[in-house]
């Protein structure tokens, strides 16, 4: 397991180097006789890429020999050893929530999916009680929708069929045409 | 018109009313998020970026580098009153302060603090200012080596001070500079890394890299903490602030000027920025320092000291920057980022066109203005700032997570953008616990262009000759500075493990004895 841990994550970068320098090597271009190409800089990123990981790949797997498997390396010289907060789920819900959001941007309108959303992040953020998280989310979208339309002029989605009424109606109430 | 004339001018702009007001808000700004344990003043800068498209281009950078300058002088309120360090700089800070306030000597805590950031901020702004016109003519004799040699040595300054493990630092760098080379090649036309995406074509904009990075990926990042709020009585009588005395200045004098050289030395090195001047000040006063040994104890050196590095450091930061082109810090990057949105690069050339010029020393005047009015509104309106720290995280992280992602939407009004926010996020979030540090990654693809450019210049140039970056004696030494900032960070672990042998195989002795 120690092996995966400490070696996993530079071999798997390996791979994505090697096939984005196998990509390199595919732009299309008209080449200019003693002149470099396009390709020449990616390549010699991903090169240097290619190279540190292997490096420290080696290093590591070396280092494993020596000290054993129960010894790893990882802990202080700032490896791969990962550290995770105490709620990695809250993370993956913000995200997962986020990820709605924008999906259902066009769909509901800046306003509605506004509300759902500022909700929803406040939910997940920790403050549990409805009523407030009600009420502050219908402000906070409100407050948004006046600065982003009003102040600062952006064009932001009205959403379709009852929701671009709703959309409208804020747009007039904050008086926008 | 010479730099002094063209200073004055800068002054009389900095107070026509929309640059003035932009200021003002940049330092409550600053303020605000900087004394929020978790939201760094990156943050702040980042948030504040969409919103100057609409601005000239002298009131954006005003404002973002209020934001920059009042960000490394509020936390010191959280840190001294509530031992609650807002910004890593801060921690030096509450290890005297937080001894003072229990000492019962807090508002006097603060005074230093206050004439601290003063001091720093307006003698490093000086001489920063004193050396931008020299250091613009030197860089006017830079040709495309010596270019690239000065993009190598700051990305390599970074990449050596950003982390424990060089390694992963530069695998960071690497992934940075590969980002910015997706798109349509500037020299031949030629689509790279696309993958067939109409998306990709036009490149990854670095400004959503940054929002994503610095914006995103800090707001999951309080998300995965659990929410858990900062509790604090703020109460009316403990945040004011008692200015020291001109004969207690008298006694500090040594560490002020000590202090505020550090701190305006380090600010000029790539990479080193508010928080490493802050602790390499602090550990300065603790070795050569007249009362080092108390240092800990809840004197006032170890206020002073962070303090005026912290601040010093904006001004050092700033000018090469406005000089060269060259962002050394995260907050600088974003301030880069905002000069290039309005289609300037900033550099040499800035200062020798009037109108570009002017602008360039009306920047540099706000930064005097910037830590006045920064002292000011700590010293009379901090209760009220600080009050910022009883709203619940969850209403925070969820406005804050709304002017990331509206701010982002704003600059082209594309979905697209803003799901290279929401993807960088994540992908900050994921290198953050595989400790893959992200300065190194937003700094590369914001300077990869650069760096690609006056690469291909050179080769071009000197007909793929490689040597040609060790030719002139500037891109020389720049090279070979870099080289050394990345050897240091190997021979400094050598030497580490080379004293650590000893103890460990006597202690396998003693163990096996």
């Amino acid at each position: 397991m120690s092996w995966l841990t400490e070696l996993g994550p530079y071999v798997f970068m390996i791979g994505i180097g090697v096939v984005l320098y196998h990509y390199a090597n595919r732009i299309v271009y008209t080449p200019i006789s003693g002149q470099m190409g396009p390709e020449r800089w990616p390549k010699i990123v991903l090169g240097l890429f290619i190279a540190i990981c292997a490096f420290e790949a080696i290093r590591r797997g070396v280092a494993l020999l020596r000290k054993g498997v129960s010894r790893a390396v990882s802990d202080d010289d700032g490896g791969f050893s990962q550290h995770m907060e105490a709620h990695p789920l809250l993370v993956v819900a913000a995200a997962a929530v986020t990820v709605a959001y924008l999906l259902l941007f066009d769909v509901l309108g800046f306003f509605t999916a506004t509300i759902l959303y500022v909700a929803s992040v406040m939910w997940i953020g920790g403050v549990h009680r409805p009523l407030l998280v009600a009420v502050l989310s219908l402000a906070m979208s409100f407050g948004f929708s006046f600065f982003f339309l009003k102040l600062i002029y952006v064009a932001l989605p009205l959403g379709q069929g009852p929701f671009m009424q709703v959309s409208l109606l804020v747009m007039k109430l904050v008086g926008v045409n | 018109m010479d730099g002094f004339h063209l200073l004055l001018a800068g002054f009389a702009a900095v107070f026509n009313l929309q640059d003035l007001a932009a200021l003002v808000i940049g330092l409550c700004v600053g303020m605000a998020v900087s004394v929020l344990p978790g939201l760094g003043l990156v943050m702040g800068v980042v948030l504040a970026l969409p919103f100057t498209y609409a601005m000239s281009l002298q009131t954006s950078i005003i404002l973002l580098t209020a934001i920059y300058m009042s960000g490394t002088y509020a936390g010191c309120y959280t840190a001294i009153l509530y031992k609650i360090p807002g910004e890593p700089m801060d921690v030096p800070l509450l290890w005297d302060g937080w001894a003072m306030t229990k000492r019962g000597d807090a508002a006097k805590a603060l005074g230093w603090a206050l004439v601290a950031a003063l001091t720093g901020g307006l003698v490093s702004s000086a001489v920063m200012v004193s050396l931008t016109a020299p250091l613009s003519r030197f860089a006017l004799s830079f040709g495309a080596p010596e270019y690239f040699a000065a993009i190598f040595f700051g990305l390599t300054t970074v990449v050596a001070l950003a982390g424990r493990s060089l390694p992963n630092a530069l695998i960071s760098m690497c992934i940075g500079l590969f980002v910015s080379t997706v798109g349509i090649d500037s020299t031949y036309g030629a689509e790279r890394f696309t993958f067939g995406s109409d998306v990709l074509i036009n490149g990854i904009p670095f400004v959503m890299v940054l929002v994503g990075m610095y914006g995103f990926g800090e707001i999951l990042d309080k998300i995965g903490q659990g929410g858990k709020g900062v509790s604090i009585k703020v109460e009316s009588g403990s945040a004011s602030t008692r200015l020291p005395s001109w004969k207690e200045l008298w006694e500090l004098r040594s560490t002020f000027l000590r202090s505020t050289t550090t701190g305006t030395l380090l600010g000029l090195i790539p990479g080193a920025g508010a928080t490493i001047s802050s602790f390499v000040s602090y550990g300065m006063e603790r070795q050569y320092g007249k009362r080092g040994k108390q240092i800990g104890t809840g004197i006032p050196e170890g206020i002073v000291a962070p303090q005026i590095a912290a601040t010093a450091s904006v001004a050092g930061h700033m000018v090469p920057l406005l000089t060269l082109g060259l962002p050394g810090s995260g907050a600088t990057a974003v301030i880069l980022a905002a000069f290039l949105l309005h289609g300037v690069q900033p550099g040499p050339f800035m200062l020798k066109d009037p109108n570009s010029a002017l602008t360039v020393y009306t920047i540099l005047a706000s930064m005097f203005v910037s830590v006045i009015g920064m002292c000011l509104l700590g010293f009379l309106w901090i209760r009220m700032i600080i009050r910022v720290l009883v709203i619940p995280q969850g209403i925070l992280i969820a406005a804050i997570a709304m002017f990331a992602l509206i701010g982002a939407f704003a600059d082209r009004n594309s979905m697209s953008d803003l799901w290279i926010v929401v993807i960088f996020g994540i992908i900050a979030w994921m290198m953050e616990r595989v400790k893959l540090p992200v300065a190194p990654m937003v700094l590369g693809a914001i300077l990869g262009p650069m760096a690609e450019d006056s690469f291909t210049r050179s080769m071009i140039t000197y007909h793929d000759d490689w040597t040609m970056f060790f030719h002139s004696p500037i891109s020389a030494t720049l090279m070979g500075l870099s080289v050394m900032s990345l050897l240091f960070p190997v021979l400094k672990k050598f030497r580490q493990s080379a004293r650590k042998s000893p103890a460990v195989d006597g202690t396998a002795s003693t163990l096996a004895n």
